[in-house]
């Protein structure tokens, strides 16, 4: 396949946002009510952390998943992420949302069910973005497993040590913004 | 015969549970939510598993790392696994293969019923 999307943050940034809007239509029947609206945006980060406010993302309560790609297996044993994805949800979506993609009900006051479903929702975005990332020609990257949060992160999140901007993707459903992935992600290799 | 679902997902333990139910297999299906349950409930019910499924990406204790362990334990190395992940690289696949050469699966989340179905049925008790 054609590489239609230039190699680094933008290029992968834009393969999110078309990776992401295709498994919502795929899977959950979901149409973006308008084309995802990407932004470049400073790393804010402390000890090597990226800073994560999902209150800054919806006036109201939200949860978030954190997933880490790595460019090989033994990077990832080595907890050395190449980038991270950080999926935001207003948190009384997340049942909703769920329930387009066909996954079994949850209970919009069940603060687990929540956190889990976000996280499972990142899982499944960020399988799909690495599978179309080696469609267009770069390595297979290896996933972490999610985390999830409500709200806030007083850790940070790991990120590249190279990088220092991120991409931050609003998905808009019935006109109202529903769902923000942010992105960073240093240079990956690309298959031989 | 027991079917056990390891996976740190709450929702993809139950879509993978409900899936099976539908299905039509009859085994019971017991969870466990991350490596260190899993392998609880593989040694409480050693000698009545019919068949194991294992979440790839896992904290603590990858499904990589429960796999190897049991592979390495005689009376567990025969027990029939099938790998669950969403993540279709092919490093991972080998890496699945290498640490447990007579995986029963690998298969990829979102997964399909009948890619499910055939992964299942040499282990599964199906009701026609």
């Amino acid at each position: 396949m054609v590489n239609p999307y230039p190699d680094g943050l933008s290029g992968y940034a834009r393969v999110l946002a078309a990776s992401a809007r295709k498994m919502l239509k795929i899977k959950g029947g979901l149409e973006l009510s308008r084309d995802p609206v990407l932004r470049e945006k400073e790393i804010v980060s402390f000890c090597r952390h990226i800073r994560v406010d999902a209150l800054e993302k919806f006036n109201a309560r939200a949860v978030f998943s954190v997933v880490k790609f790595y460019s090989n297996v033994a990077a990832m044993e080595a907890d050395t992420p190449v980038g991270a994805l950080i999926v935001f949800i207003e948190a009384e979506f997340v049942a909703k949302l769920l329930w387009h993609l066909e996954y079994p009900s949850i209970d919009e006051d069940d603060d687990e069910g929540i956190l889990d479903g976000c996280g499972t929702l990142t899982n499944l975005i960020a399988g799909h973005f690495v599978k179309d990332l080696h469609a267009l020609g770069c390595v297979h990257l290896q996933m972490s497993h999610f985390d999830s949060y409500f709200n806030t992160v007083l850790d940070g999140v790991a990120f590249a040590p190279d990088q220092t901007r991120k991409y931050e993707i609003n998905f808009f459903i019935n006109g109202e913004k529903r769902l923000v992935a942010e992105l960073t992600m240093s240079h990956i290799p690309r298959i031989n | 015969m027991k079917i056990i679902i390891v996976d740190d997902s709450l929702l993809d333990r139950k879509l993978l549970a409900r899936t099976l139910v539908n299905l039509g297999v009859t085994n019971e299906i017991l969870q466990a939510d991350n490596g260190d349950a899993g392998m609880s409930l593989i040694v409480e019910n050693l000698g009545d598993i019919a068949l194991i499924f294992l979440d790839y990406q896992m904290p603590n204790i990858t499904g990589v790392e429960l796999m190897e362990g049991l592979v390495k334990v005689p009376l567990t190395a025969d027990l029939p696994i099938i790998m669950v992940t969403a993540s279709a690289s092919e490093e991972s696949k080998q890496t699945a293969y290498r640490a447990n050469p007579r995986l029963a699966g690998y298969v990829l989340k979102p997964f399909k019923p009948d890619q499910l179905l055939a992964a299942i049925k040499p282990y599964a008790s199906i009701s026609s």
